[in-house]
């Protein structure tokens, strides 16, 4: 994977699925390399489009939360080796 | 945790009355709790809090807010009492089966506190009455099943200004927020976009562990007792989540209200309520929606494969017949047809064209 800058490398990050995402994953959880500084849009597309792209029909509707906290549009994100990406969907049930 | 002055957060800024020797007696264990004391119960038991579906959820919900002393409880849901709801719902004796469920709810509720004012609206909630049902309540509690109802009740809550606690669950996962409170977000500010209807799962199909609905019913409850009182809800701005499964709980950080929300941001489009039906692509409850199927003349009707099987010669079904259930195995185990060849549920959708 090209990388802009050579302070960023290629790292090991936990994905986690849950609700709908986890049905279409048929997992809990995998590791994917990910640049270690990445903005949320190019995550995003490497997640639902590269990495998992059974999940592509409901990228629209899922939070992203890294290490327990949403990601807003335009961020710029810095994972670690212990970096926790959680793929959550709405659920509607009760 | 101190209370909060929030009069604008689902308390009443009337001078409160004060507790009768009865309520004083009867709620003395939660009086004894220094952050509610004599001050919140007084709160608790002025408070109007309206419970948006009496299924798994609203059951926890209505027990504890009535055993609380929450003084106005408002129940509405259309359905009736089902027995496969009620290894879930159960605030729902089984001798209520095949009757109202509000109606249902309002006896139990009644029964474990004669003093609780039960609002019942048995009617599906629309655009049309919920102004004029959300008016009466101070919190609303969502234990809706379907996601035109959860965009239809956020959307309410912000025209209408009220606290909105939140959950949901489906099969060993659950997730409560706390929406439209202490400038944290509304639901549409985290879920702009409606999830695609073709692949929504509800309970009716999916399943759902009685206790997950327990236990996000219970936070729920948890979290509208300590708005009531006056003290802060833990969930504004967070999302908790529960994976029943593997035992492990999340707090998930969320933004802040979205400036540019459609419902709630500075320059809003949503302005009063909407087709949520429309909006959302799918119908306002959990009922199976009829799928689209192949072309008449691609397919063979139930009662006609009846017939093709009672022809059979010598207990045979007739070679060229081969039954492919294309159901989920554990589905598959529930019952079958004992010519039935299980095969994979994905494959069997690909195979159907509906995948």
């Amino acid at each position: 994977m090209d990388t802009s800058s050579s302070e960023v490398t290629n790292i090991e990050v936990r994905v986690l699925f849950f609700g709908k995402a986890r049905e279409l994953a048929e997992c809990e959880e995998t590791k994917v390399m990910l640049p270690s500084q990445i903005q949320y849009s190019a995550l995003k597309q490497l997640l639902f489009q590269k990495f998992f792209a059974d999940l592509e029909s409901i990228a629209q509707s899922c939070i992203i939360a890294v290490d327990q906290s949403y990601v807003q549009m335009e961020e710029l994100l810095h994972l670690t080796p212990s970096t926790e990406i959680a793929i959550i969907p709405p659920l509607s049930g009760g | 945790m101190e209370p909060s002055d929030c009069t604008a957060n689902g308390v009443s800024s009337v001078e409160p009355t004060p507790l009768s020797k009865a309520d004083i007696e009867r709620y003395s264990r939660q009086l004894l709790v220094p952050e509610i004391g004599v001050t919140g119960q007084q709160r608790i038991r002025d408070a109007r809090v309206l419970i948006v579906g009496a299924g798994g959820l609203g059951c926890p919900v209505a027990l504890y807010l009535a055993g609380a002393g929450i003084g106005t409880i408002g129940i509405v849901d259309y359905d009736t009492v089902s027995l496969d709801n009620l290894h879930r719902q159960i605030a729902h004796p089984e001798s209520n089966a095949g009757q109202s469920k509000v109606e249902s709810f309002k006896r139990t509720i009644k029964s474990l506190n004669s003093n609780i004012n039960v609002l019942t609206f048995e009617t599906t909630l629309s655009s049309r009455n919920s102004p004029d049902i959300f008016s009466q309540f101070d919190i609303v509690a969502d234990c809706s099943d379907n996601a035109a109802t959860r965009y239809l009740v956020n959307d309410a809550c912000v025209l209408l200004e009220k606290v909105l606690v939140s959950g949901s669950g489906l099969r060993w996962e659950g997730q409560l927020s706390v929406y439209n409170y202490q400038n944290g977000p509304c639901y549409r500010c985290l879920f702009p976009i409606p999830p695609n209807a073709q692949l929504m799962t509800n309970c009716a199909e999916s399943g759902v562990v009685g206790p997950i609905v327990g236990l996000i019913g219970s936070m729920q409850a948890l979290e509208i007792i300590k708005i009531a009182a006056g003290l802060n809800s833990s969930f504004a701005s967070k999302m908790w989540m529960l994976d029943g499964l593997t035992g492990q709980t999340r707090t998930i950080s969320l933004r802040k209200r979205d400036p540019s929300c459609a419902v709630c941001g500075e320059n809003p489009t949503v302005k009063e309520l909407i087709d949520y039906e429309a909006f959302c692509g799918s119908s306002a409850h959990d009922k199976i929606e009829p799928v689209h199927i192949l072309d008449a003349a691609d397919r063979i009707e139930t009662k006609d494969y009846a017939t093709c099987r009672e022809d059979r010669e010598g207990g045979q079904i007739a070679r060229d017949a081969v039954l492919i259930d294309t159901r989920p195995p554990h589905e598959f185990a529930i019952a079958h047809l004992p010519e039935a060849i299980s095969v994979n549920s994905k494959i069997g959708c690909f195979y159907m064209g509906i995948s």
